[in-house]
């Protein structure tokens, strides 16, 4: 997928964390742009978009997360990268998992080419995130309904033009079973941590053929 | 179906690696259990970024399940750093500076179990390519794992095993259930595969006591425990 689809209008002149959804064939079906990196209600930002990972019942998810790396002594950014994630569902149930960090030029130089090298998947703080919404898939609310509770939280979503109209009486319900379902997604994973926390488990992804995570949880 | 079997280990564990280092990645340790000719479980250790710190804690977690189970046979492919200085055992035969090790064990009915390893050493071009060098086998009945390779083929540690500590190494049974056991492996961060066909042959479709698990997921084990009750109720 095309890093350069994604902007970098906001704020701080630096883009905020975006998922897409595609199916098997590659055609994007969901683009969220996420809200501003603030917990809502306990709740982070990726923890959020991963319900709508996990309803839509797509085989393929990415998540490009900003990374900026800062100067201790003047608080500068000296770097700006991108890690982005992917996690995809293999037809013999398999989730496959690679992640790669994006090093972004300087603004100065926009048309130098982005350096892209790869990063062990483990170190992703969305990858377990990631294999654990494509693996469990939530049917109690609809995708349509999750896009609505997602953009009325302040999300930029963009969904497939042929989704069904939202049905409003179902909302509350809906923003209710998200918040519940993003709340466990972010205890569980802990997306927003730091990368050398212990809490967070390993992704039951790449593993060789034949064989399947042996823990259902 | 594509589960390697016990005399194709060395070309699958090198595919395996190979995936790794194509990738631009360091390959982590595997452990591969074997019953009947035909792998069952596989391990990968947790990636650590400061290893020395917690060495031997993290080849007891590799190990754990082996210990559990016991099963027939097992390989350990781990990256090794080959010695090419004048005392080294590798030395001279092995020009690259990065390898892979393999080291397995199996059972025999009769007498000690059989036991061997090679190891594999590669570079990387300025492609980023690997390029295979060398292939060297280590001398027979030696090897760095040997005595954790003992201790899951056969149930026992080796006298003299664990640095002299009574009763051998790390105690092999920790009186956990194998689910219980993998989830909580996966909580350090090891990723844990099952054979299809050894899914409940091992007792890994047991639900995970909530009891073992941490707080977080403690939800999620009671609801999949109520939702399978007629199965899954364990007598106490």
């Amino acid at each position: 997928m095309n890093i350069g689809d994604h902007d970098l209008a906001d704020d701080h002149g630096f883009p905020a964390a975006f998922l897409a959804l595609s199916d098997g064939d590659g055609a994007c079906r969901f683009e969220v742009h996420a809200r501003r990196d603030v917990p809502r209600d306990g709740v982070d930002p990726l923890s959020e978009l991963a319900v709508l990972a996990g309803v839509s019942r797509l085989p393929r998810a990415m998540c490009c997360i900003p990374v900026r790396m800062r100067d201790l002594a003047d608080d500068t950014i000296v770097s700006r990268s991108v890690l982005v994630t992917t996690a995809t569902r293999l037809p013999d149930g398999r989730l496959d998992l690679t992640a790669s960090s994006v090093l972004l030029p300087p603004e100065d130089d926009a048309d130098l080419p982005a350096s892209t090298q790869p990063v062990d998947p483990d170190l992703s703080p969305v990858g377990s995130l990631l294999c654990d919404v494509l693996a469990t898939i939530d049917v109690s609310v609809r995708v349509e309904e999750v896009a609505a509770v997602l953009a009325s939280w302040g999300h930029d979503v963009s969904v497939d033009p042929d989704l069904p109209p939202v049905d409003h009486a179902r909302l509350d319900r809906a923003r209710y079973r998200v918040h519940r379902t993003a709340d466990e997604l972010a205890r569980r994973h802990r997306p927003m941590a730091l990368g050398g926390d212990h809490r967070r488990p390993a992704a039951p992804a790449n593993l060789p053929p034949g064989f399947r995570p042996a823990c259902p949880l | 179906m594509d589960v390697p079997a016990w005399e194709r280990r060395e070309e699958w564990a090198l595919a395996e690696v190979g995936c790794w280092l194509d990738r631009g990645l360091q390959p982590r340790p595997i452990l591969l259990l074997f019953e009947d000719d035909e792998a069952t479980l596989y391990v990968r250790g947790a990636l650590r970024p400061a290893p020395q710190l917690d060495q031997q804690l993290a080849w007891s977690e590799l190990f754990a399940l082996g210990w559990a189970l016991t099963p027939e046979a097992a390989l350990v492919v781990t990256p090794v750093r080959v010695r090419t200085d004048a005392d080294g055992a590798l030395a001279g035969e092995a020009e690259g500076g990065a390898g892979i090790g393999m080291e397995w064990m199996r059972r025999r009915h009769d007498g000690a179990p059989e036991h061997g390893g090679v190891v594999h050493t590669y570079g990387i071009d300025d492609a980023g390519d690997v390029i295979r060098r060398d292939r060297v086998e280590l001398p027979d009945d030696d090897g760095p794992l040997r005595d954790q390779l003992t201790a899951v083929v056969t149930g026992r540690w080796p006298a003299g095993a664990g640095g002299g500590a009574v009763g051998g190494g790390p105690e092999a049974d920790l009186g956990l259930p194998p689910a219980s056991l993998a989830y909580s492996l996966r909580a350090f961060g090891l990723t844990i595969g099952v054979a299809d066909g050894w899914f409940a042959r091992y007792g890994f479709d047991a639900p995970v006591d909530p009891r073992h698990v941490r707080p977080e997921d403690r939800q999620r084990a009671r609801a999949w425990r109520s939702h399978r009750r007629g199965r899954t109720e364990v007598a106490r």
